[in-house]
C-alpha cells in the first residue's frame, strides 16, 4: 500500500501503452481516481507507474461516489457494489480490511503528502493518516532542509463522508490543527449510533487551527445526544473572528440560539448559513437583527418569527 | 480541407497573397497539404500560435514531421469546425482552484466529431493534439478515451486498446501485495 521505490522504471512500451504522460494524466482525470485504483491504472507496466509515481494525480483526492451525498436514516453500507474488482489472478482473500478503506489510503500514500484535497469515505485512521502523510515524509532526510514554512500541509478542501462512523472528537481535533490552511470542510455523517460528539466544541477546534476556513458544513443523519450540558457550551464558547467564513451549515443540539448569534458576531463576512436542522424553534427580534446583513439565512421548517423579549429561551 | 497545390502555381502571386491571408497551410508526415483558419489555429494550439508569432510559417506548407495526413486532416476539420461553432461558455477557462474540475465536458458536435473515429484515427489524434499543444481538442479526445475505459477491468482495457499484459513476475508479485485489497469480498 506504501509508495516503493524499488524496481526500476518499466521498458518502453508502444502503442497505447506508451502514451505521453500529459494525455495520460488527461485521461486519468477524465476517468476519475476509483477506476484509476482499480481499472486503467492496472493496465500496463507504464500505465500503473504513472498512476503510482505521480502524486500530480492524487492531489485532489475524490472518491465520493453518488450515495455520499445523500443523508439517509439507516446507515446501509453497500457503496462498495459499483467497483470494479480487478481479477488478474486469484489471491486468497485474508485479512478483512475493507475495500474503501484501502483504496483510500492508496489514494493518500500515492499523493505523496502533496494532497489539497480530499473528498469521500473516512474514519479515525484514514484521518490521521492523511494528516501524517505531511509529516512522516519529515522523516526522510532530504526534506530537513525545506523551511518549516514549507512543512505545513497543503489541504485546502477536506469532505468527509462516513457511513457507520462517528468522527471521534479526539482524533478530530488532533487532525484539524494539522490543516492550517484548510478553507473548506464538509463533514456528512451517518452514525449507526447517536453521535456523542458536540459539533459546536468541533467548529471551535476547527476556527482555531484553520484561520483561512470559508465553508463549514456539519450534516448528521442523527442528531447528537441531547444530555449535553447546554450552559456550559453555550458559555464556553468562543471562536476567533473568522474573515473569510462565507457560509456555514450546522446541525446538531449543540448549535443553541447563543452559540449560532456567537457566531454570527465573529464571522463578519458570513454569506449563507443554514440552520435548518438546529431545534431552534422561535426567530426572534434578536437573532433576525444579528442576522440581517446575511444574504442567504435558511430557518428550520419548525421555526416561526417572534417578536419576543430577550429573555425568552429558546427551545432547544 | 485539402488542397491540392500544384507547383505550377505562381510563386509571386502567392508571396503577395500570403502575407494577408487568413489562413495557414500544414502539411503532413506524409506530404499532403491542408488549409487551416489561422485565427482558429492560433487559438486552438499553442504551438502554431507560437509559429505564426515567430513568423515559422512556411507558405509553401509548414512541415508536420510527427503527423500523418490523416490525423492532420481531423485536426484542421476540427479547427475549422470549431471556428464556424458558437463559442460556449464551457471554452471559457476559468481560474484553477481546488473546486474547479480541470477538464469541462464536450460539446455536442465534439462529442460526434470523436465518436466517428476508429481506434487508431483515436490514437494518432490525440497524439497530434498533444503534439500541437491543442488542449480543448486533448480534453475531448481524452474524455472519449476515458468513456471507452468506464466500468471496465484491467483485461477488459487491454483487449478494447489491444494492449499486452506487460508485467514482469515480480511486478505481478508486488501488484498482488499491494492491491490485495482489490480482491477482498467483504
Amino acid at each position: 500500500m506504501s509508495i516503493r521505490s524499488s524496481s526500476a522504471p518499466p521498458p518502453p512500451a508502444s502503442g497505447w501503452a506508451a502514451l505521453p504522460r500529459d494525455v495520460l494524466w488527461s485521461i486519468f482525470t477524465a476517468l476519475g481516481q476509483r477506476e484509476v485504483l482499480s481499472g486503467a491504472g492496472l493496465v500496463c507496466a507504464a500505465w500503473r507507474d504513472f498512476a503510482r509515481r505521480e502524486p500530480v494525480i492524487w492531489r485532489r483526492i475524490d472518491l465520493t461516489t453518488p450515495e455520499d451525498d445523500v443523508v439517509e436514516e439507516d446507515g446501509s453500507d453497500d457503496d462498495e457494489t459499483n467497483i470494479i474488482i480487478c481479477k488478474m489472478e486469484e489471491v486468497p482473500s485474508s485479512k478483512g480490511s475493507s475495500r474503501w478503506k484501502a483504496m483510500t489510503l492508496t489514494a493518500i500514500d500515492r499523493s505523496a503528502g502533496q494532497c489539497e484535497a480530499f473528498w469521500g469515505r473516512a474514519d479515525d485512521e484514514v484521518l490521521l493518516h492523511l494528516a501524517d502523510r505531511f509529516f512522516s515524509l519529515l522523516n526522510e532526510s532530504f526534506l530537513f532542509y525545506i523551511d518549516n514554512s514549507r512543512r505545513a500541509s497543503s489541504m485546502k478542501s477536506l469532505r468527509v463522508t462516513s457511513y457507520s462512523y462517528d468522527v471521534s472528537s479526539k482524533v478530530f481535533a488532533q487532525v484539524i490543527k494539522k490543516f492550517p490552511l484548510l478553507e473548506e470542510l464538509e463533514l456528512v455523517l451517518k452514525p449507526q449510533q447517536p453521535s456523542t460528539n458536540s459539533w459546536a466544541e468541533l467548529f471551535q477546534s476547527t476556527c482555531e487551527a484553520c484561520i483561512h476556513l470559508h465553508h463549514f458544513k456539519v450534516r448528521c443523519a442523527r442528531s447528537e445526544r441531547h444530555h449535553l450540558d447546554e450552559e456550559r457550551s453555550s458559555t464556553t464558547f468562543s471562536i476567533p473572528i473568522m474573515h473569510g467564513l462565507r457560509s456555514l451549515e450546522l446541525c446538531g443540539g449543540s448549535f443553541t440560539k447563543n452559540v449560532v448569534m456567537k457566531i454570527v458576531d465573529k464571522c463578519p463576512s458570513l454569506e449563507s448559513l443554514n440552520i435548518t436542522n438546529l431545534p431552534i424553534n422561535r426567530w426572534d427580534d434578536q437573532m433576525r437583527y444579528k442576522c440581517y446583513k446575511i444574504k442567504d439565512v435558511r430557518l428550520p421548517s419548525k421555526c416561526y418569527a417572534y417578536d419576543s423579549d430577550d429573555d425568552m429561551d429558546d427551545m432547544s | 480541407m485539402e488542397v491540392d497545390k500544384g507547383k505550377g502555381e505562381a510563386e509571386e502571386t502567392r508571396k503577395v497573397a500570403e502575407a494577408d491571408r487568413d489562413t495557414v497551410t500544414l502539411k503532413s508526415s506524409d506530404g499532403k497539404l491542408f488549409e487551416v483558419s489561422k485565427e482558429a489555429a492560433a487559438r486552438l494550439s499553442t504551438v502554431l500560435a507560437g509559429m505564426i508569432a515567430g513568423g515559422s510559417i512556411d507558405d509553401n506548407g509548414t512541415d508536420l514531421k510527427q503527423i500523418g495526413s490523416e490525423a492532420l486532416e481531423n485536426v484542421v476539420d476540427y479547427c475549422n469546425k470549431h471556428a464556424n461553432s458558437i463559442p460556449s461558455a464551457a471554452l471559457i477557462s476559468s481560474s484553477i482552484s481546488f473546486n474547479t474540475a480541470p477538464f469541462k465536458e464536450p460539446e455536442e458536435w465534439e462529442r460526434k466529431f470523436v465518436d466517428r473515429l476508429s481506434h487508431d484515427a483515436l490514437f494518432d489524434l490525440v497524439e497530434a493534439a498533444n503534439f500541437l499543444g491543442m488542449e480543448r481538442l486533448l480534453d475531448v479526445t481524452c474524455h472519449k478515451i476515458s468513456e471507452m475505459m468506464k466500468g471496465k477491468s484491467p483485461d477488459q482495457i487491454r483487449e478494447v486498446f489491444n494492449i499486452k499484459n506487460d508485467y514482469t513476475k515480480e511486478e505481478l508479485e508486488e501488484i498482488r501485495q499491494e492491491l490485495a485489497w482489490a480482491f477482498y469480498d467483504d
